[in-house]
């Protein structure tokens, strides 16, 4: 549950500062992120998409994301 | 425009070559266009017709940039046997707009064709590269 209080997270190395409570895919949907796209590590491990609901960012937690890369040749549907 | 040094350049196709047939792709980066340490990625797809790079190994590149104080400036992959345009999935999928998108057709061996594009909102645009001496 998010609350008015703040916490300090570092985000791709950054300081940053979130709403206390926020789960990572309240975080990626602040910043416009689609879920599918983007991998989440929080301190080392990476998440699996389906606990992007459940996980809470914690003080002091280290959170990274990237983006898809990927691409090629063929199809869409590939 | 961006700029690679010979060196680098030479690895990128070294790199292309050997993971032939199949896609190869990998991370440029440095400092204003110029490029300073190329990272060769793993294809995790291991196909002729797609790349897609390990999100662990793209973390650790990440977090290596940040202690080299450089940024991305590129994303470089081979088309195996297509010119070196972006296709339709290499658009869509193209999602980080600040950065070069490099492609180096293998369509002739003995002569591999790099280009570079700037890819944002689906809207490519062809830019120079530049390979410097030393």
């Amino acid at each position: 549950m998010q609350t008015d209080e703040t916490i300090k997270i570092t985000l791709n190395g950054k300081p940053n500062e979130i709403k206390a409570g926020m789960t990572v895919s309240e975080l990626l949907a602040k910043w416009r992120m689609r879920p599918e796209l983007v991998t989440v590590e929080i301190n080392e491990d990476i998440l699996q998409k389906l606990d992007y609901e459940t996980a809470v960012i914690k003080n002091g937690d280290k959170v990274e994301f990237v983006f898809y890369m990927g691409g090629g040749t063929g199809s869409d549907d590939d | 425009m961006i700029t690679i040094p010979k060196k680098i350049y030479e690895e990128m196709m070294a790199h292309a070559k050997k993971g032939y047939p199949n896609e190869a792709c990998g991370i440029l980066a440095g400092a204003a266009s110029s490029v300073t340490h190329f990272f060769a990625m793993r294809n995790v797809d291991e196909s002729s017709i797609s790349y897609f790079m390990d999100p662990k190994e793209q973390l650790h590149v990440f977090k290596k940039m940040r202690e080299l104080k450089v940024g991305m400036l590129g994303i470089f992959h081979s088309h195996v046997a297509s010119e070196a345009s972006p296709s339709q999935k290499d658009i869509r999928l193209a999602f980080y707009p600040e950065v070069s998108y490099l492609i180096v057709s293998l369509s002739d061996r003995n002569k591999p064709v790099l280009r570079s594009f700037k890819i944002q909102d689906e809207t490519v645009k062809e830019e120079e590269i530049k390979i410097a001496n030393g």
